[in-house]
């Protein structure tokens, strides 16, 4: 961006309530912008917002206009102001409007907008696609052709089944408005910004190289945000599978123990699914209805139930199936001790204080008939699998959306439903977001061999989990987080 | 020089990177701390998220007991580091005084030098296999350290300091080079402290120093001695010849000047292979922590930072507004139409849908169709050719009523006095809005035509 001193200006523009300030948020990827009602005039002001590039300078402004309401008003009372034998230009006879009376009056509103076009370098026109196609609408191109800047209409709300598309674009055509741009704001395309873009870059030729910058720009920090969002999968994933319990051999004490392992195992998940949604800049109220994963109630499935690893398609073992101790695995101490020699010579040579004092610990627990606990393998794939759903969901949601993510739809779109039978194809997702199935590729029913296999290694480092007893350091750790994290990313 | 207590000093980058390490196991362990004033204090630092984050943790620590705690603990450090060097020089004294302690009036060489370099030896070589790659560092004495340290700054965020301080060295891959700097300098103390106690003892007391074996041939230890004493003698310290070696051996004292090359090549041999090799090795760790240091970075992708990327480093800001929104437009009042008094009736389709018939099933031919009413021209024929006292406007629940609209339903009172509004269809939200903007104006809706139709007819009657 640095052949770029000043930042593209755009006007988001459009008939009330068509979602120009939808449009804005999730560009913005902001959730608390402005104020999104489904009632006319709920934008009055102009509020504008630039997007920053990531070293900090900015480099598009955006600017939310109120609604046209009253195109043909106007129009009408253009004709009073300027004789038929004037011969004005549509910028002139737009200044021609502002320095009239009604400018503050009866047309403010409308006035705004078209202040707001004159002063930027292009307008987005929102379109509510579900409308049918009006005169007012080609009243109010026309009024905002006469500003004399490139207009971009934007179909709006282009993934209901009520979206009337061709009959829009054929009417835009016929007002020589030929480039048009999908963006559907609660759930836009993974392209819909630079197909935006790319066709802004077409319009303003002069920006052509800043819009592209942007666009390479926007691409950079999706590709940061998942990785992110790998990154803090893997560390959840971690944190599972090396946690470990001590417990005594009797069956009081295990119970108590499983169920501290279950409670510590959701509390890491949902410490999870805050941190994406933080990522992805979402409120918790994007899950509203759980406020902590207590028993059965979050993603309409609890992470311990055998259901919620049947919906993902993971084998479930006969033992898991039943039992309190469901999703625990009771070790004989041996994965833990079963390091190597190598490992065991290192730790001698280098005087492993802590971990002989750790090991040292566990062999007295396994002489006095100790055991420790630790959480299934099948869980953790369900751990690691709901999230990259989650992900996925979160990737392809507009900020507009005001609907809470549901559970269930994300079991659903994760995994093709092998407890229903055995239907290959995603029959199953008739009532599913369409397109989530469209996004995923192809369910995961395990999380890759690569994951697998940093797993079974953590399985041996108790100090690893952050939410074990004696949580330490180690790059090792650090190393395989960013391993498996790179495995997830390949997966999603 | 940067000793393992130098989280204390402020060579910049360390105490910055133990502070942030420390606020970020901090908030990790018991949640996100309040700091919204931090990210502002961070946001006014240039554009890089490092920095950002540096800043933060700087604002947070400062503003909250934890870099007092971590002042206390860094403390607590260097008094235990004091401590253990202390120690390490009474050890050495007490090592020098006591491998000089003759037995039956005579020094044993062999085992004098072996409490005076034995222990070291190992430890030595126990470090230099821990440097191997692939292996674990953490001596004894790093651990011992610690565990002073702890003891010695006690306090709630005690802990966390010291957490910090070894997640943020292991981390950087720092841990090995400060802990060989730990144990090099114990060292190096320690033979500081036996060296001169040697010499002291050496000048001011007469010992016999002898050599005996059973096991060995005589050869074996004068190669021994030679091959030892080879590395002192090329910094300068004599070397017992053959025949010294032999004279001294069993227990029968020999000659004065060679008690004297004996008691020399003790000293050197210490200074050789005891200090010298500590002194290096302290070089070396100080060097390498140095350089390890010096890379010393924030990794944003750390659980902890990761989330603050956004808070940070925006990906957008807000420019405000233009100008406040004006108060809603006087809602009219409802000011009858001056109507024509004709009696007439007529019907008026607005923007209604295609999907909607028009005109509707069911109308009498008294009531006239306006037709369809949408563009700028469908006004104009309207506003020419309307002479109705009772007008249906026919509108479209699924569209948003719109300021357009109302200026429209107000024009056609003023020529209608009874101006009736059905809406069809549409979601429930839509037609509370039309239901709202329609009562702010006070306009009369009908619930069907059938309705209208016998309003009409009680008007009539009327």
């Amino acid at each position: 961006m640095t052949d770029a001193p000043k930042p593209i200006d755009l006007a988001v523009v459009g008939h009330t309530n068509t979602g120009k300030t939808s449009l804005l948020r999730t560009l913005l990827r902001d959730e608390q912008f402005g104020e999104v009602a489904d009632q006319p005039g709920t934008t009055r002001h102009v509020e504008s917002a630039q997007l920053l590039s990531t070293s900090g300078k900015p480099m598009l402004i955006l600017r939310d206009t109120p609604g046209l309401e009253d195109a043909m008003g106007v129009l009408d009372y253009l004709e009073q102001l300027v004789a038929p034998q004037e011969r004005l230009d549509g910028p002139d006879r737009i200044r021609r409007l502002l320095d009239s009376p009604e400018a503050a009056g009866r047309f403010e509103q409308e006035c705004r907008v078209l202040t707001t076009v004159l002063d930027t370098d292009a307008a987005l026109y929102v379109i509510d696609s579900r409308d049918p196609v009006l005169p007012k609408h080609r009243d109010e191109l026309t009024l905002l052709a006469a500003c004399g800047r490139p207009i971009l209409p934007v179909l709006n709300f282009t993934r209901s089944p009520l979206a009337n598309i061709a009959a829009w674009r054929d009417a835009l055509a016929r007002l020589g408005l030929h480039a048009t741009v999908d963006f559907d704001t609660v759930a836009p395309a993974l392209d819909g910004e630079s197909q935006m873009l790319d066709r802004l870059a077409l319009m303003l030729d002069a920006h052509a190289a800043s819009l592209m910058a942007l666009r390479a720009d926007l691409g950079e920090q999706r590709l940061k945000r998942l990785q992110d969002a790998t990154r803090l999968i893997a560390e959840l994933l971690m944190d599972a599978a090396a946690l470990r319990l001590p417990c005594a051999q009797d069956a009081t004490d295990m119970a108590t123990i499983t169920l501290v392992l279950r409670k510590r195992t959701r509390e890491r998940e949902q410490a999870c699914v805050h941190a994406l949604l933080k990522r992805y800049r979402f409120s918790k109220a994007t899950f509203p209805h759980h406020p902590l994963p207590l028993e059965g109630e979050r993603w309409g499935m609890d992470l311990f139930s055998p259901q919620a690893l049947r919906s993902f398609g993971i084998q479930v073992g006969k033992g898991l199936a039943t039992g309190a101790m469901a999703g625990a695995t009771l070790d004989m101490l041996t994965g833990g001790l079963s390091l190597g020699a190598a490992a065991l010579l290192g730790a001698a040579i280098g005087g492993v204080w802590q971990g002989a004092n750790q090991w040292g610990k566990r062999l007295m627990g396994r002489l006095a008939g100790n055991m420790e606990m630790t959480v299934d393998d099948p869980v953790l794939h369900l751990l690691g699998l709901r999230q990259l759903a989650l992900v996925r969901a979160l990737e392809c949601r507009g900020h507009a959306a005001m609907r809470p993510i549901e559970g269930d739809l994300l079991a659903l779109t994760a995994a093709a439903e092998p407890a229903a039978g055995a239907a290959p194809g995603p029959e199953g997702e008739a009532d599913a977001d369409p397109q989530a199935d469209a996004q995923a590729p192809e369910p995961l029913h395990r999380l890759p061999p690569d994951v697998q296999t940093v797993l079974d290694e953590a399985r041996g480092h108790p100090a690893w989990s952050t939410i074990g007893e004696e949580p330490s350091p180690d790059p090792r750790r650090d190393q395989l987080i960013g391993q498996m994290a790179h495995a997830l990313f390949l997966a999603l | 020089m940067g000793n393992p207590a130098a989280p204390a000093r402020p060579s910049p980058p360390l105490p910055q990177h133990w502070r942030a390490e420390a606020v970020r196991l901090r908030e990790a362990h018991w949640g996100p701390l309040a700091d919204r004033a931090a990210c502002q204090a961070a946001l006014r630092e240039p554009g890089d998220l490092r920095r950002r984050i540096l800043a933060r943790a700087a604002w947070l620590a400062a503003h909250s007991p934890l870099q007092d705690s971590l002042d206390h603990w860094a403390r607590g450090a260097r008094w235990a580091l004091a401590a253990v060097w202390l120690g390490a020089a009474l050890a050495g004294i007490g090592a020098a005084s006591a491998a000089l302690s003759p037995v039956d009036g005579s020094v044993n060489l062999a085992l004098a030098l072996l409490s005076l370099l034995g222990l070291h030896a190992l430890t030595f070589l126990i470090w230099l296999a821990g440097c191997l790659p692939g292996l674990q560092a953490g001596t004894a004495l790093s651990r011992l350290w610690l565990w002073l340290t702890r003891k010695l700054a006690r306090g709630p965020d005690a802990a966390i300091a010291a957490q910090a301080f070894l997640s943020l060295t292991s981390r950087a891959r720092a841990w090995k080079p400060a802990v060989g700097l730990l144990s090099h300098g114990t060292w190096t103390i320690a033979y500081l402290g036996a060296i001169p106690t040697l010499i002291v003892l050496l000048s001011t007391r007469s010992y016999a120093f002898h050599w005996e074996t059973t096991l060995l041939s005589p050869g074996a230890f004068t190669a021994f001695s030679q091959w030892l004493g080879s590395l002192p003698h090329a910094l300068g310290f004599p070397l017992p010849d053959g025949l010294s070696v032999a004279q001294s051996m069993n227990a029968t004292p020999a000659p004065a000047p060679v008690q004297a090359d004996w008691s020399l090549w003790l000293v050197g041999c210490v200074v050789a292979w005891g200090l010298l090799p500590r002194v290096l090795g302290l070089a070396v760790c100080g060097a390498w922590l140095r350089h390890r240091l010096r890379r010393l970075q924030i990794d944003p992708d750390l659980p902890g930072w990761l989330e603050l990327r956004e808070r940070l480093q925006p990906t957008h800001e807000s420019l405000g507004v233009d100008r406040p929104a004006t108060a809603d437009g006087p809602a009219h009042a409802a000011t009858p139409g001056t109507g024509a008094g004709t009696g007439r009736a007529a019907v008026l389709a607005y923007e209604l849908g295609p999907d909607l018939p028009w005109p509707p099933a069911g109308l009498p031919d008294t009531v006239q169709d306006l037709g369809r009413c949408d563009s700028r021209d469908d006004r104009r024929r309207i506003r020419a050719g309307l002479d109705a006292e009772h007008l249906l406007l026919v509108c479209d629940g699924r569209l948003t009523p719109d300021r357009g609209t109302i200026a429209w339903l107000d024009e056609l009172r003023h020529a209608c006095p009874d101006l009736r509004i059905l809406c069809l269809g549409g979601p429930t939200e839509r037609r509370q809005a039309w239901q709202h903007a329609l009562s702010r104006q006070s306009l009369l809706q009908a619930s069907s035509l059938d309705a209208w139709l016998e309003h009409l007819g009680n008007f009539r009657h009327d």
